[in-house]
């Protein structure tokens, strides 16, 4: 694998995700949350995925990853029947050697856009997801 | 609940962690590492079997903090604005999850809230600021 520092910038398709009722719903089911009629805060991780595909790019096995920190801003409560784009960029990254083998440090940042039937396309909100992984 | 710097947020103790509960919680969050599926792939990463998402104890951080603001003190003009969260240890299954904490800072317009989970050890697993503004 090619040092882990060539790949700060890389950004996964633009990729889109249907935030249903259902789907808000069953997100809210399966985190013992009450359904408020918009999607519950940690919502958000349901777009991973696009951190995913960057990581299987890189040579990455997901069983390999432990996720460290996660941060969300909200701009506009994501509601049902949005229509979510979103790009995740790999931001930053470092490599460290010890007598176990090699540990890596990623930090990706992902910005989510919702479309509503009618409307503007509207900012609503970004993560910030920090992972390490081991050899 | 009068949201005030210092105001406790009584730890809520939840139920014990369950398989089922991390497979609805792949399927919702489409997040089906292994890790958190299958014992052998588990073990077979040095873990000691299988662990939960971090994401899911973030998620019941999430709802303690929405609880705490708009239910308990009726703070329905409030909006969260940031989440951010730190995992620090590893939520196994059966482990029992407490999710509670306190007010940093409140102001009419803005409420900060500290909180954490603890598991059944009391030993904390992952720690949440929650932030929200008029």
């Amino acid at each position: 694998m090619s040092d882990i520092k060539s790949f700060i910038g890389r950004e996964a398709p633009i990729t889109p995700y249907h935030a249903t009722e259902e789907k808000l719903k069953a997100f809210c089911a399966a985190v013992g949350a009450k359904y408020r009629g918009e999607a519950p805060p940690t919502f958000m991780a349901v777009l991973l995925p696009g951190m995913f595909k960057l990581l299987d790019e890189i040579g990455i096995p997901l069983s390999a990853v432990l996720h460290t920190d996660q941060e969300y801003c909200y701009k506009q409560p994501i509601l049902p029947n949005d229509r979510l784009t979103y790009v995740t960029k790999l931001v930053k990254a470092l490599e460290k050697q010890s007598k176990t083998g090699s540990m890596k440090f990623m930090v990706f940042e992902t910005s989510v856009t919702a479309s509503r039937a009618g409307g503007s396309d509207i900012e609503v909100g970004a993560c910030k997801t920090t992972i390490i992984t081991r050899d | 609940m009068t949201l005030t710097a210092g105001t406790e947020i009584p730890f809520i103790r939840l139920d014990p962690i369950t398989q089922p509960q991390l497979r609805r919680y792949a399927d919702a969050s489409g997040d089906h590492n292994a890790i958190h599926l299958d014992e052998e792939v588990a073990k077979s990463m040095g873990l000691p079997g299988v662990i939960a998402h971090g994401m899911l104890s973030a998620g019941f951080l999430g709802e303690r903090a929405l609880r705490a603001v708009l239910d308990e003190a009726g703070r329905n003009d409030l909006h969260m604005t940031r989440l951010q969260t730190r995992f620090k240890s590893m939520v196994q299954l059966g482990d029992q999850i407490s999710v509670g904490g306190v007010v940093k800072e409140a102001t009419p317009e803005r409420v900060v809230l500290d909180l954490s989970a603890k598991n059944q050890k009391d030993e904390i697993v992952t720690v949440a600021t929650a932030e929200f503004s008029l």
